[in-house]
């Protein structure tokens, strides 16, 4: 066994990040990639309003990096135009909170589910769902 | 900051500091320096009779003679003393051992070593409780066995094993039954004698006494000695030459002494204590406990939190000194061989949690550890439950 649990390799940045509470995730798009085999599962999910997202939450089954860089990127697509699920920037991720290289499979992960969450966007657009304008 | 709250006896134990003043007082000048080798002065006498006294109290505690041991720098020596020694000195008697697949890094890495020396070892596997079946000890017995090695309890689960069953089924086939005892020494009776045991390999640091030292009991009317792995200096009959520590041996002796008289009040103390933690957490959703529920050392708690990622788990526990079934910290790579020999998968070894009390635990501190890991099971899985929505 592993003696001695301890926090030696995270930055209290992370600390502050990994800590928040789980965040209310809202219901009209939904992105989910990975698995516990992979070590890593994540899932996005936001309320789309004038083509903006609200109540942009995740479940993440994953490391602190991950979770501190799921909470990151909510906060970063709370508000955003839809089109900024496309643009989210890894390599800022990476070093905001010094995400080891061997990680790096996991933050893909973190990126298909927003690719994923993007594209439930493009085919709830293209059905005859669609998004209402809400006030 | 708040402090850590140890829970990690089976990895090390703070000194007691009564073995700490004995072993103080050996170092004094005037006391006990001197080289125990060199009987021919009074400081080595006096070095020599401290001891003999620490042997006398080792012994008492196995039920064996003060004779018929070996010191050592710990069970990890000892046991590489014994299954190597044991087995290089008994080449002629055959070159099989048979040992279990959860044994300690430091009996199956002697194991490995002995296979590239032409030795065949058999691994005996548990029971998805941690259980070695005398039967399958006795199945893995060839005429070319030599060397029979099981541990008395696991380092991770605190499973024990039936060692008086394997230790008659051993002398019955005149084979030699080596045993490590350094999770169970002070938790569990051992008499070397009725449990039929050739071999055992016990320590002081997991039961409040000093590391770097510890014993091998070599039972005389069995096996008298074994091949050295140390040479020069023809100390303890040339078994393990090298001059004593005196103080080192005068600290576990002290360490047996309170075992000894302490035993009958403190283990059932402790398993209070892990009992009481066991029934705070054990509610908590997708808690597995690893290993037997019954037939476990006091002090230890060994559980899998299903669905939960184990080094965020980890990093949720920091303010606990515990230890992780995880690889993320090894060399290896590999995880718990012990859990997953007992069936469990990638996820809940990497969430395992070993708990493990001692004589400084608090009824307090349990709560607190309670408190603890109940907010950070909690929170993860929240965290991590993706068929939620808001």
């Amino acid at each position: 066994m592993d003696s001695n649990i301890a926090s030696q390799r995270y930055s209290a940045h992370l600390e502050a990040y990994f800590s928040r509470p789980a965040l209310n995730m809202g219901q009209d798009i939904r992105g989910e990639a990975g698995s516990e085999r992979q070590g890593a599962r994540i899932c996005f999910a936001a309320d789309v309003r004038d083509n903006c997202m609200h109540n942009v939450g995740f479940r993440a089954f994953a490391c602190p990096h991950i979770i501190a860089g799921c909470h990151r990127v909510a906060e970063q697509l709370e508000g955003a135009r839809i089109e900024a699920l496309a643009q989210v920037p890894l390599e800022n991720l990476k070093a905001e909170f010094d995400i080891p290289i061997e990680k790096a499979g996991k933050l893909l992960i973190l990126k298909d589910a927003i690719d994923a969450c993007y594209a439930d966007y493009q085919v709830r657009l293209a059905s005859s769902r669609g998004f209402p304008t809400r006030q | 900051m708040t402090e850590v709250i140890y829970m990690d006896y089976a990895a090390t134990t703070p000194l007691d500091p009564r073995v700490r003043d004995r072993m103080l007082a050996c170092m004094d000048h005037t006391v006990a320096f001197g080289n125990p080798s060199s009987t021919t002065h009074s400081f080595g006498k006096r070095a020599a009779d401290e001891v003999a006294r620490s042997a006398e109290e080792v012994a008492s505690l196995i039920n064996c003679d003060p004779a018929e041991l070996v010191w050592t720098s710990g069970a990890t020596e000892s046991d590489n003393l014994a299954v190597i020694g044991a087995a290089q000195f008994r080449a002629m008697r055959g070159r099989h051992i048979v040992t279990t697949a959860i044994e300690h890094k430091a009996v199956l890495e002697s194991c490995e070593w002995l296979a590239t020396q032409g030795f065949t070892v058999t691994y005996v596997r548990p029971n998805e409780l941690g259980q070695i079946d005398p039967d399958a000890i006795k199945a893995a017995l060839t005429a070319e066995t030599s060397l029979v090695s099981v541990m008395h309890a696991n380092n991770e689960t605190g499973v024990i094993q039936d060692v008086a069953a394997i230790g008659a089924l051993c002398r019955d086939q005149d084979v030699l039954f080596h045993v490590d005892a350094a999770q169970s020494v002070g938790k569990l009776p051992i008499n070397v004698r009725e449990m039929q045991i050739d071999l055992l390999s016990v320590n002081a640091h997991k039961a409040c006494g000093p590391k770097g030292v510890g014993a091998l009991y070599l039972n005389a009317e069995r096996i008298r000695r074994v091949t050295p792995l140390l040479f020069g200096g023809g100390q303890q009959r040339g078994i393990r030459p090298g001059t004593l520590p005196v103080h080192q041996i005068s600290g576990m002796g002290e360490t047996m002494r309170i075992l000894g008289e302490e035993m009958a009040a403190e283990v059932p103390r402790i398993r209070d204590l892990r009992d009481r933690l066991w029934a705070g957490i054990a509610g908590l959703p997708g808690l597995m406990l690893n290993g037997d529920p019954v037939n476990r050392l006091c002090s230890v708690l060994n559980v899998s939190v299903a669905h939960v990622e184990g080094e965020s788990l980890r990093y949720g526990l920091a303010g606990l000194a515990i230890s992780s079934g995880s690889a993320c910290n090894t060399a290896t790579g590999e995880g718990s061989y012990v859990l997953r020999s007992l069936g469990r998968n990638d996820q809940l070894v990497e969430s395992s949690v070993r708990f493990s009390l001692g004589r400084f635990s608090t009824a307090a501190e349990v709560d607190q550890v309670v408190e603890i890991f109940g907010d950070a099971v909690a929170r993860l899985q929240r965290l991590s439950r993706l068929d939620e929505h808001s």
